[in-house]
């Protein structure tokens, strides 16, 4: 094979290796956002960290949101309930930021599977 | 309340399904700490053979071998074989399981985080798994998600949590139903494929009891994530909660690696390989 061939579709094996591991590492990241209380699931989203915190922020005691089922739940204690979502973003978007970090120092298949 | 994990087990010529439940019990201690119940009819096989089994599973209980099916089997893109599929078990899941609360999986999920435990907190009598992401992410799989191109949504039986309630009960009653008159079933749903497979069946009985219909919330999917690889994928290494495999494209492969992900390996025999070299410790 040509050389020139030969470079260009190694190029070609890495990016798509590289891409397969970002598309990986995004769904992992909307998976690690979810979490689940009083048996519903709720998405961590900046959306609903920012309702919280207007909620709170207006002293309700307690609070009505609707899970991601579109079903009411009643939080009785909202603060604590925003520092666990908010620990949820938190703990997801640091683990993204750290495995995408991972994929740019790496610029051979090699590398990108032994991460 | 007692909860637990049941695993279902039944060898072919070529498969041996106990050795893979043994591994996904020993998965299942580490990751979920539970108990786990195996259902088959190779009592004597697992004694034989794997002596060590009683480290990872807690209760071996015998049933009959389902009806048989013929079933092609990938192992990567270029090797498949025909062989004896018996995966008609399920639907005795609810009357076998010796727990109150039950999470049943194949054999062939390689539990990698918590999540599942998640499943216990819930308030619902029956969840099923129905997102699932691919390991493979530059293949579309539109037939993963419809039990035919026309029809009803697909959910994975993959993947199922019960508790001994009349709810759980009507749902593995109606599924053995289904499976006894699996042709007219499937003539109704437009399923191509003539073997009777669980998902179908768990998908039909869905659909049917919450009316016929697809904008409903019940039942709540299993609160965990499940990635999926195909039998045309080849898994490479498994180390601790890190999954290296090949996923085809075309007439080629594509290095992957997924890390802290419960994933479906459909590849049998890279599968038992890997395990092969895992047991050589025990």
């Amino acid at each position: 094979m040509d050389e020139r061939l030969e470079k260009a579709l190694e190029f070609s094996n890495f990016l798509e290796t590289q891409n397969n591991q970002k598309r990986i590492f995004l769904k992992q990241y909307k998976d690690n956002l979810i979490h689940y209380a009083y048996g519903h699931k709720f998405t961590a989203s900046t959306q609903l960290i920012n309702l919280l915190s207007v909620l709170i922020e207006t002293d309700q005691e307690q609070i009505v949101i609707l899970d991601d089922n579109e079903t009411p739940v009643t939080i009785d204690n909202p603060e604590e309930f925003m520092r666990d979502v908010v620990g949820v973003y938190l703990f997801a978007s640091r683990k993204y930021a750290k495995d995408y970090d991972d994929i740019k120092k790496n610029r051979s298949v090699e590398g990108l599977i032994n991460i | 309340m007692t909860k637990g994990v049941v695993l279902f087990a039944f060898n072919n010529s070529d498969i041996d399904y106990i050795k893979q439940a043994i591994y996904c019990a020993k998965r299942v201690k580490t990751y979920l700490g539970l108990p786990v119940q195996l259902i088959t009819n190779s009592v004597d096989y697992i004694q034989d053979t794997y002596p060590f089994y009683t480290k990872y599973i807690d209760e071996v209980t015998f049933s009959p071998s389902p009806k048989s099916t013929s079933k092609k089997f990938y192992d990567g893109i270029h090797t498949n074989y025909k062989l004896k599929w018996k995966n008609g078990a399920r639907d005795s899941a609810f009357d076998l399981s010796i727990f109150d609360k039950t999470l049943v999986i194949d054999t062939d999920l390689l539990i990698s985080n918590d999540k599942l435990l998640k499943c216990f907190d819930f308030p619902d009598d029956f969840m099923i798994a129905k997102d699932y992401n691919l390991v493979n992410q530059n293949k579309l799989h539109p037939d993963l998600d419809r039990i035919s191109d026309t029809t009803i949504p697909m959910y994975w039986a993959t993947i199922l949590y019960f508790t001994k309630s009349k709810t759980s009960e009507t749902i593995f009653n109606f599924v053995q139903h289904i499976k006894e008159n699996y042709n007219y079933y499937r003539l109704i749903y437009r399923i191509t494929q003539r073997q009777f497979r669980n998902d179908y069946a768990f998908s039909i009985a869905i659909h049917t009891m919450r009316g016929f219909v697809e904008d409903c919330s019940w039942p709540s999917a299993i609160p965990s994530d499940m990635w999926v690889s195909s039998d045309r994928d080849i898994l490479l290494d498994v180390n601790d909660n890190t999954i290296k495999l090949l996923t085809h494209k075309d007439n080629d492969y594509t290095a992957v690696k997924i890390k802290d992900a419960t994933t479906h390996v459909m590849n049998k025999f890279s599968l038992n390989s890997f395990i092969d070299k895992e047991f050589t410790n025990e």
